[in-house]
Formats: C-alpha cells, structure tokens, sequence
C-alpha cells in the first residue's frame, strides 16, 4: 500500500469520525436558520472528498522514506523531551523546565558531540535566568512556578 | 489652523516621540521572536496608558501594532518562521532567499514594501475615510465569504504540493477551527469536556506547533541542522538594485492596491490580503516558476499589501467601529476605554484625536524603516549562532510565549499536540499553510456563511445573485480547479 493510499484513509477514517461527533452538535435559541452544525459537516465532508480522492488516484512511484532509521529514533528521543516539558512546566515551574529543556536539545542537536557536559550545564543557566527576568520583571508576565513548587514557597 | 496646531503639539512634542520611537522598538521585537506577537505587546501596555492622555496612549499603542506587523516579516525571513499571521504568505520566499545567502535582500526588500505599504496607505486612509466607509458598509456577508474563500483557495492552489492534500489541510483546518463556543449562537463544539477548550485552540499554540516545533523536528529528524550562512561582501544601500526595485514598480502598487481594498473592508486582516496579492504576483510574473525559490516580487507582493492593510484596517476601525483583526479589536478597546466612541461621529466631535492616530501611523512607519534599515546588516547575524543553541532558546521563549496568552498551561500542552499533528502532516507531505489560513479564517468563514444564508429570503442563492460575491466564489472555484487538473 503506497504512503497516499495510507494518508487517504486516514483522513478519510478522521472524516468520518469529525462528521459523527458533529451530529451531537445541537444549535441553542440563538442559533440562525443554519445552526452550528453546518460548517463542521462541510469541512468533515470535505475531508471525506480527500480521503476517498487519494485512495482512488493513480499512485505515483513511491519516493524515499521520509526519515532515515537513526532519523525517526532522533525524532522519538525529542518528541518524548517536548512531550515532558508542559508536565515538567506544571509540577516543576519556568526555571526547573526550561533548565531541563535547555540541557535535553543542546544534547540532543550537539550530534558530532562537540560540547563538554560543563558547557552543556551553563547554556541552560545562561539562558533560564535572562529569560526569567525577561518574562517576569520586564513583561509582567507571570510564569509557571510549579504546583509541587508552590507550597514550599510559601 | 487650530486643528493642525494640536495635532503638530500631540506628535512632535519630545514624550510623543518617545513613546512612537519605543512603541515601535517594542512592536519590532514581539513581532520577531516566535511565540510573541504585537498584539501581546498592546496588552501588556494598555494599562499603561490609562495614565497617559487619550491622544499619547493611542499613538503608542498604534507604533506597536506597525512594530509588530513589520517586526513578524523579520522571524520569517531569517528563520523561516512567521512572527505574525501577517508574515505567512512572506515566508514562502523570504525564508528560500535567505537559505540561498541572500538574507540581507530579503530584510531590504520587506523594509521598503513595509514602510510603502505603511506610510501610504495612512496617509490615503487619513483622507478618504469618511467616503471608504460609506462604501465599505454597503458589503455584506456575501462578499466576506467570498473573500475569505478566495484567500483559502489562492493559497491552496499556490502551495507546491499536491492541490488534494492542499484541500485536505485546509479542511482539517477548518475542523480545527471550529473547536470551541460557534460563532452567532455560542454552542459548546469539540470540547470533550475540558473548559479550556470552550474559547478554542490559542493562535500562539498552533502558530508554535505547526511551525516552529513541527520543523524542528522534522529538521533534526533529517540532520538538518546548519542555518544559512550571509553572504558576506559588504551590503550597500537595501542590498537590492535599482533595477530590481524598478522592475517590481508595478507590482508593489498593485500589491498596495490589493492590501489597501481589503484592509477598508471590516473583519478581514492583513494575512488575506498577503496570500491574495501574491498569488496576483506571481500570476502576472514573466518568472512564475521562480515563485516558492526565493523571488524577491513575491517579498515585495506580501509586504507591501500586509503593511498596506494597516491604512486600510483603521478606517473601519476608526469610522465604522469594526475592527479588521486581534490587533484592532484591541485598540478599540483601548479607544473605548479613553471615553471614545469610535464610529462616524468620531471624525466629527474629535477629528484632532483622528488625525493624531494617523500621524502616530505614519510617523511608526518612518521609525520602522529606521529600525530595519540599520537592522538589516545586524539581524542576519542571527545566523551565525549555531542551530544546537538557537532553537532551543527560540522553543522556550515560544513554549512560555503560548502560556502567556491567557496565563494557561493548556495553551502549552496544546503546542506538543499541534506540533505532533504538523509533523505528522508533513511525513504525509500535506502543506501546513492552507492549514494555518483555515484555522485562522474559520469564524469569520462560518460567521458570513450562516448570516448569508439567513439574511435574506432566498437563502444561499445570495451567494450567487450578488455580483461581486458571484465572481468571487467564480475565482475561488476557478484557483482550486486549475490546481487539480495541472497535477492530473
């Protein structure tokens, strides 16, 4: 099965399912003629239109993969630093993540191992403490302190 | 003469000009950093400006908005990554030029079609706004829709890659669009019960995922992890000829043209009148086929009409009270909040505060051109910083960035999923702009759509009885067929 022929069904899979959460839609008293419903059932019919299109189309020759194997293990191993972060953004607060995210990717994109882990450890701290300051004291924007954080604080 | 003695006294007094000096400092550098965008920058100080008289707290908060419009063109060009919705349409040539070496002619060619569109378009504005207005209102949802579908289309049809998967993006774009409370009625849609998704996905998590966190990893995926280099020969004057500039002459005052009618139109923004100048750019291009590689006509087409919207998007704002996008909405807020009330009294019972504003517009636009013109021989310096330092700074700010809109740690976790979903997209080679447009335009699309078909007797036929929304809907047709029989 050719990558379009996937994709197509796929999206013609997500279609189907947008088109059936979009019938618990219900329109209220301020709903117009057209209630809310419409334009969701467009666009997930539209989608069904695609996904149906892709799978019936002549297939092209198939090009190459889009990543390497050492390719999608790099993407595995940063995807899991980004999914990480928000959690750690949470519970931990701006500068323990931000720390962490620092550290992680500087690791991660340093691929001939140029830098030594002392350098590694003081471009996070380099960067976390002007952009706390940034945020917090030149924007008036408060950050993240970290539900785990917060009470020892106090 | 007294008129034209107070707004001389409001602009060139030395604290006015400081604030348009920083206000635009300010805009400039929100507008580049991803994550951040000037419409953040005029929260942040509109309550700074409670303290300040009416006049000074509008020309401030307007140097911010140029500041950010322009400051989104320089992300996109450097980094490939659109400060603003403004600069989308931008990146899809600024971005190839700079990775060809030739970031110092994009910075120079997006300085000068931004300060033409600005400054021009005011001083137009400034003008003919009673009578604009007058017109302007004389449009319906018919013609909105239309325009909007047009913009969808264009850009559909002008992504290289496969129209279907085009369609396909957009469509999803849409969906996603349509998360939150509907428009007109405010029904609860594709919330699965979490609150924070009542008011929809924040414009700064999905712009952080599609874009930024999307080609990060799809960049380290592939081990493409070196920035462009500059061109290193010393740049003089805007690192473009003359002659370039000459033979672009027409299309920068077609592109302001374009830029200028949509912005006087109430609720669009500048992102339709980028993608529609551009594809009229590259449709009467003697060079189509250098379109997508870094042509600098298509620079000249995008920022001259978004910079042009500027002019344009005051005038409803200002005459009408309907503000073209975020951005002006929030500065009718800060109008209200002044004890003004914006709409056709306003050029009567203040027409001092009217021309205040749009001497701070123009006055922003003669700063900005300052700002980028030293900047452009500073900014690519960016480049030289290693990819392994940068964009994982460039991923903080940007993370905490989406956070800051609405103090919410969801918008967070949503530019994880956002970034999943354009990765994902990518691997299926689907485009991600059509994507953004369509997220972006979806209310306003359904807004025109329901009220269209409920405005009048005969239901959706207006669509087509209606001359100019005819045409229209004719031109978005035309685009994505076109499209679909060139792939066949």
């Amino acid at each position: 099965m050719t990558k379009d022929r996937i994709s197509g069904a796929i999206i013609l899979l997500i279609g189907i399912i947008w088109m059936v959460l979009t019938t618990q839609v219900k329109g209220n008293a301020f709903s117009t003629v057209i209630g809310p419903e419409l334009f969701p059932n467009l666009a997930s019919g539209g989608l069904i239109l695609c996904g149906i299109g892709l799978l019936l189309r002549k297939q092209k020759g198939e090009s190459k993969p889009f990543l390497s194997r050492d390719g999608w293990k790099r993407v595995g191993k940063l995807s899991l630093t980004l999914v990480v972060y928000p959690f750690m953004l949470e519970y931990l607060g701006f500068i323990v993540a931000s720390f962490y995210l620092l550290f992680v990717t500087v690791t991660l994109f340093d691929l001939k191992r140029t830098l030594s882990l002392r350098r590694r450890l003081i471009f996070p701290v380099l960067i976390t403490a002007p952009a706390y300051i940034f945020f917090q004291y030149v924007l008036d924007l408060p950050l993240p302190v970290g539900e785990i954080i917060r009470p020892l604080i106090r | 003469m007294e008129l034209l003695q107070f707004v001389f006294e409001n602009l060139f007094d030395p604290f006015s000009l400081l604030l348009i000096f920083g206000g635009t400092v300010l805009g400039v550098i929100f507008g580049s950093i991803p994550g951040l965008n000037g419409a953040l920058a005029i929260i942040l100080l509109l309550p700074f400006t409670f303290m300040l008289e009416a006049e000074l707290g509008i020309v401030l908060l307007v140097s911010i908005y140029v500041g950010g419009i322009s400051g989104g063109f320089i992300s996109a060009a450097l980094i490939g990554i659109p400060g603003a919705p403004a600069a989308i349409a931008t990146t899809i040539e600024a971005w190839p030029l700079t990775q060809k070496g030739g970031a110092v002619k994009a910075l120079g060619v997006g300085t000068i079609a931004t300060f033409i569109g600005t400054f021009f378009s005011c001083i137009i504005a400034m003008f003919l706004s009673p009578i604009i207005a007058t017109y302007a209102v004389k449009l319906g949802p018919w013609e909105f829709f239309g325009l909007c579908l047009t913009a969808v289309s264009l850009v559909i049809s002008l992504s290289k890659a496969d129209v279907l998967k085009g369609i396909a993006s957009a469509c999803i774009g849409f969906i996603i669009g349509s998360i939150g409370f509907a428009p007109i009625d405010g029904a609860r849609r594709f919330t699965f019960g979490i609150s924070q998704l009542n008011t929809g996905l924040a414009l700064g998590s999905t712009m952080m995922g599609f874009f930024v966190l999307s080609s990060v990893l799809i960049d380290y995926g592939k081990g493409n992890m070196t920035l462009p280099s500059v061109a290193k020969q010393s740049i003089k004057g805007w690192g473009f000829t003359l002659r370039e500039f000459k033979d672009n002459v027409w299309n920068i005052i077609r592109s302001f043209f374009i830029g200028l009618g949509i912005g006087f139109l109430p609720g669009m923004g500048s992102g339709i009148s980028a993608f529609v100048s551009y594809a009229k750019a590259k449709d009467s291009s003697k060079h189509p086929e250098e379109f997508g590689n870094g042509a600098i006509e298509g620079i000249f087409a995008t920022e001259t009409a978004n910079n042009s919207t500027i002019g344009g998007a005051v005038v409803p704002m200002i005459a009408l009270g309907i503000p073209g996008d975020t951005t002006t909405a929030i500065l009718l807020g800060a109008l209200t909040i002044q004890g003004l009330e914006p709409g056709p009294l306003l050029m009567v019972n203040d027409p001092g505060f009217v021309y205040v504003l749009f001497g701070g517009l123009i006055l922003a636009s003669i700063v900005t051109l300052g700002i980028q013109y030293f900047g452009m021989r500073l900014f690519p310096k960016i480049l030289s910083i290693k990819f392994m330092f940068l964009f994982p700074v460039i991923m903080v700010f940007g993370f905490n960035g989406a956070f800051a809109q609405g103090n919410s740690i969801f918008n967070v976790y949503m530019v994880v999923v956002c970034g999943a979903i354009g990765f994902l997209l990518s691997v299926g080679r689907f485009p991600i702009t059509p994507l953004i447009l369509a997220y972006i335009l979806a209310p306003l699309l359904e807004t025109y759509l329901r009220r269209g078909i409920s405005y009048t007797e005969q239901g959706a036929l207006t669509f087509f009885t209606r001359p100019i929304s005819l045409a229209l809907i004719i031109i978005a047709t035309f685009s994505i067929i076109r499209g679909l029989l060139k792939k066949t």
